[in-house]
């Protein structure tokens, strides 16, 4: 009877494929191994703090989209305060009125580009707000596309200027 | 019936005969109750058995509808192939492949690791995932363990890939089009919407002449627009047309803040490149 049982336990495991290990036999973990990352090199923010003289009086400053938002996004990046700190000094110095202006590179639907580039003005005034700068002083404008060739996407049109004039 | 008789008396002498006689309750029995106690799988005896591999992808397939289904190609550009990793990769598939359980997709999946690219036996694309049940309780549940079973899978492909020290997401980006056109080729597939999810940290390593090796580079906004530029001037990367695209690996790992950045900007430059819809 024993035989029986143990030839019966053997044919019922044999069977139905149930041999030790079995369950997960086609997965095979490969030995661990990682890519080796490549080396990248810090880029220092841009000089934001200095302001550049335009034609009719008033200063101007610009930052790279790119450095603030992520893309098609309008929410201010953590690092992006590192770069906006740089400007508040001279911003607070300012008697005048002060111009935030968004703009985007050529690629997409014009009033999409219209849209995203106001939104960001407007997150660098709110950000801006909060350091005590008041919003009566501060105007906002998204200028879009305005400059860019349609349909190529150019980092260097999607930026934001800060005006002193 | 007289050749089946007489082939069994020619293959079991009386002796033998009787002993089987007295075993075969037993043996029966064991088919049924061995397996459960030993935790084994007994699809193979109730007609549910396992084809190959480790997952039976067909019992979480149905029949396309007639005006076809989505397809969601995977792409995983394995850079670490711990078990840390697969988890963080399944996981942040998990929704995706929750949603093609729910509304019913094709499923691809392509991996890579700086060698050939490795297809997956349970997702080939050539059918359609979805779990559907009368009861709506009981097709949560089971939608849950389906889910939670394809996971799985992605967990051992990615587990499974033998990583090289070098690669790039290139090649996976190359191949999407190819890739649709493939499952598109399929006789009885018909592929509607395209969502290629590429698991990607973007920093490649692939030598000089693979257009996204970032070996060496500068983490700047015209670094990664230059690189990605290129891609697409060399043709290594076309555009992927009306697929979305979503890149779900940028900076999940223990990449250092120059590397995070570069990603980031890449991620940004290949988007506004390889579709209309990415993210």
């Amino acid at each position: 009877m024993c035989v029986g049982v143990a030839l019966a336990l053997t044919v019922g495991l044999a069977a139905t494929g149930c041999g030790s290990g079995s369950g997960g036999a086609s997965f095979v973990a490969a030995p661990h191994a990682i890519r080796s990352a490549p080396a990248v090199a810090a880029d220092p923010l841009p000089p934001l703090s200095k302001f550049v003289t335009q034609p009719d009086g008033s200063q101007v400053t610009t930052v790279s989209s790119d450095y603030l938002f992520d893309s098609n996004s309008s929410t201010l990046m953590p690092q992006a305060v590192t770069a906006l700190e740089q400007i508040l000094p001279a911003v607070r110095e300012h008697p005048g009125r002060i111009s935030v202006i968004g703009y985007s590179d050529g690629l997409g639907r014009t009033e999409d580009n219209q849209e995203l580039s106001l939104d960001r003005a407007k997150a660098v005034e709110a950000w801006l707000a909060t350091q005590n700068i008041p919003s009566s002083v501060l105007d906002v404008e998204g200028r879009g596309k305005q400059g860019a060739r349609d349909g190529v996407p150019d980092a260097s049109r999607r930026r934001v200027e800060i005006v002193l004039r | 019936m007289t050749h089946r008789l007489s082939l069994r008396r020619a293959l079991w002498p009386p002796r033998g005969a009787a002993l089987v006689r007295r075993l075969a309750p037993l043996i029966a029995v064991s088919l049924l109750v061995v397996p459960a106690l030993t935790a084994c799988d007994p699809g193979g005896l109730l007609g549910t058995a396992k084809a190959s591999g480790p997952l039976d992808c067909k019992i979480y397939q149905e029949k396309t509808p007639k005006d076809g289904a989505p397809l969601l190609l995977v792409l995983l550009d394995v850079t670490d192939n711990s078990a840390a990793t697969a988890t963080r990769v399944a996981s942040r598939v998990q929704p995706y492949l929750d949603a093609a359980l729910r509304d019913g997709s094709y499923i691809r999946l392509v991996a890579t690791a700086g060698g050939p690219m490795i297809y997956s036996d349970c997702f080939h694309g050539d059918r359609m995932f979805q779990v559907k049940r009368r009861n709506s309780a009981r097709e949560e549940k089971d939608r849950a363990a389906a889910s939670k079973a394809l996971g799985t899978e992605i967990s051992q492909v990615v587990q499974s890939t033998k990583v090289g020290p070098t690669g790039s997401a290139t090649p996976l980006l190359a191949g999407i089009n190819d890739e649709v056109a493939t499952v598109r080729a399929t006789p009885g597939v018909k592929a509607t919407a395209v969502t290629a999810l590429v698991w990607s940290d973007l920093l490649g390593t692939g030598g000089q002449a693979d257009c996204l090796n970032v070996d060496g580079k500068t983490a700047s906004v015209t670094i990664a627009e230059a690189v990605v530029k290129r891609c697409f001037e060399t043709g290594q990367i076309r555009s992927a047309g009306a697929t979305r695209v979503r890149f779900i690996g940028v900076n999940e790992g223990s990449a250092d803040r120059p590397q995070q950045e570069l990603a980031r900007y890449l991620k940004g430059e290949l988007c506004r490149r390889i579709s209309s819809d990415c993210d």
